[in-house]
């Protein structure tokens, strides 16, 4: 039920941290991965997704361009002959006050973590109506639900991935293309090491989790196999939170 | 870790509430076909008998056991033999539940009363003589069910009291995720819309226009079957889900996410 054997999954920003992981697990659970990134392959990636044992290639793209992303799914279609899961987990940071906010960075956060969720799905439920079905699964973050603080682009990027999941649910359901997405909550990747570190707001955070810790990148794993596989078929257009129980408090 | 024995249950014993038929049986059989023991709960032993009959085809030992999971010395009782029976309780999914679909202002106070007493005090019971066993044991996995109409897509349901229940389930699930998160126990509840079930058989399906409804404004077009409720069930009560506590999944066909269905007697 769980198991995702002769299925093609693409995970964007796969190269490292999060996505890293969950390309891992998908080729774990049996995927052929297309891995996409902005940057060279790197060693640790090469090393993860061969001990995972499942075919996979390395796709580079800066998704954050048009021009770059526009193809995107039909090379993996040319590599791997189809398309059943897309995860778009591609994500950048960037912090400063609203009100001295930098507009280029503005449109950078917007272009990359909504406006390419959207291509992306789109280009994807192309592949995926004609095949009968598929599975996309988009990464939130606990900013799809919080203002968070001096992230502004983030989070109006984050809350329309979270729209976006439920509109694209809507439409697509009755052609059997289920839309989830995962909410991580704080997890213990280098996007989160400035806080991590910070001996201030770091056990302020960890005093919050009824779990009583950060989130690990293998944490993802069991979730995304979960809204991959068909053990999720009847669960559509919701934004699964993965967070110790952070919002609950 | 193996990918696979993220979703084992291998080892682990399961005690099911209204096992009997319906969804609980479903996720009983679901629960010994990833591998666990199953404790099987439900008005009278003799209900459980198919429900043990799929557990022990499955290869894994089934008992079943007659509880009002109305009545707190029942459950206290009950919970104590199933203890002393498999030795320990890994797995607490509480599915016992009944419906009224009756209008508010006709509603009879007595079965406003049995309606709380079945849904929410009978989870409320099996999870404090059931916490008190994994807190012992440091360690468990609770699933509730609350549904859909408990407070996700809450308005024209048609159901209010028994909505109130599985809001007050839903409440339930979060406080005790906070209260026992730091002691390895993780407490979530799904919430599923509409299931074919024998509990709906006379009610809602029956109701053409609701139905009608169904058909056109549910994302997925489709009720749900019994057995796609084993996936997110065995899902949150595994290892995969080992970072989610407080969570109410809805199981709903998109539901929660997008439409207003409006239940009206014909
Ligand atoms: N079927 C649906 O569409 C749906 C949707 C949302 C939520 N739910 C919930 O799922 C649960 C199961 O629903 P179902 O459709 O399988 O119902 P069902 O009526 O087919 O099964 C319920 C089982 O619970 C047992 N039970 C009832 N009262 C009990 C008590 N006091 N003590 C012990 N056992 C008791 C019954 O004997 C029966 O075996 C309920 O909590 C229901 O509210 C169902």
């Amino acid at each position: 039920m769980f198991e995702l054997n002769g299925k093609v999954a693409l995970v964007t920003g796969g190269r490292r941290g999060l996505g890293l992981a969950m390309a891992a697990g998908l080729a774990r659970a049996g995927a052929t991965v297309a891995v996409n990134g902005t940057a060279a392959e790197s060693a640790e990636l090469k090393k993860k997704m061969t001990a995972a044992g499942a075919p996979w290639a390395y796709f580079r793209a800066d998704l954050a361009d048009r021009d770059q992303r526009q193809g995107l799914v039909q090379r993996v279609v040319d590599r791997f002959g189809r398309l059943d899961i897309l995860v778009n987990g591609a994500g950048i940071q960037y912090r400063q006050p609203a009100m001295e906010f930098d507009l280029g960075k503005w449109d950078l956060i917007i272009s990359l973590m909504l406006t390419a969720v959207f291509e992306l799905s789109q280009q994807a439920a192309r592949v995926m109506e004609k095949q009968g079905g598929g599975k996309i699964v988009n990464i939130g973050s606990l900013s799809c639900f919080q203002g968070g603080w001096t992230v502004p682009a983030y989070t109006a990027a984050k809350h329309g991935v979270a729209g976006l999941t439920k509109a694209l649910a809507n439409e697509w359901a009755a052609k059997n293309i289920q839309v989830n997405a995962i909410a991580p909550g704080y997890f213990d990747t280098d996007m989160c090491a400035p806080i991590k570190a910070d001996p201030v707001r770091e056990p302020k955070i960890r005093d919050r989790i009824p779990a009583g810790r950060w989130g690990e990148p293998e944490d993802l794993v069991g979730p995304l196999l979960f809204l991959a596989s068909d053990a999720s078929n009847y669960v559509d257009g919701h934004i699964l939170v993965v967070d110790g129980g952070w919002m609950v408090r | 870790m193996n990918i696979q024995q993220l979703f084992d249950l291998s080892g682990k014993v399961a005690l099911v509430t209204g096992a009997g038929r319906g969804l609980g049986r479903a996720v009983a059989t679901g629960l010994a076909e990833f591998g666990a023991e199953v404790a099987a709960i439900d008005l009278t032993a003799d209900n459980s008998r198919d429900t043990v009959a799929a557990v022990t085809a499955a290869g894994r030992t089934g008992r079943a056991y007659g509880c009002d999971v109305a009545n707190e010395d029942a459950v206290q009782q009950t919970v104590a033999q199933i203890a002393a029976d498999f030795g320990r309780i890994d797995i607490l999914i509480n599915i016992a539940g009944i419906t009224a679909r009756i209008p508010t202002t006709e509603m009879p106070p007595a079965t406003v009363r049995r309606l709380t007493e079945v849904n929410y005090y009978g989870t409320f019971w099996m999870c404090q003589e059931v916490g008190k066993i994994m807190l012992a044991q440091r360690g468990g996995a609770i699933v509730n069910m609350s549904a859909l109409g408990g407070g996700f897509v809450g308005t024209g349901r048609g159901n209010a009291a028994y909505s109130a229940t599985k809001g007050a389930i839903a409440s339930l699930t979060k406080e005790l995720a906070c209260e026992w998160g730091g002691q390895g126990i993780r407490v979530n509840a799904v919430a599923p819309c509409w299931f074919q079930t024998e509990m709906n058989a006379t009610s809602i399906f029956s109701n053409k226009n609701f139905m009608a409804q169904v058909i056109t404004k549910l994302p997925m077009k489709r009720i749900g079957q019994p057995r796609e409720l084993i996936g997110p069930v065995v899902f949150l009560a595994s290892e995969a889900a080992s970072m989610i506590t407080g969570l109410i999944l809805p199981v709903d066909g998109g539901a929660a996410a997008t439409c207003p269905i409006e239940w009206k007697p014909e």
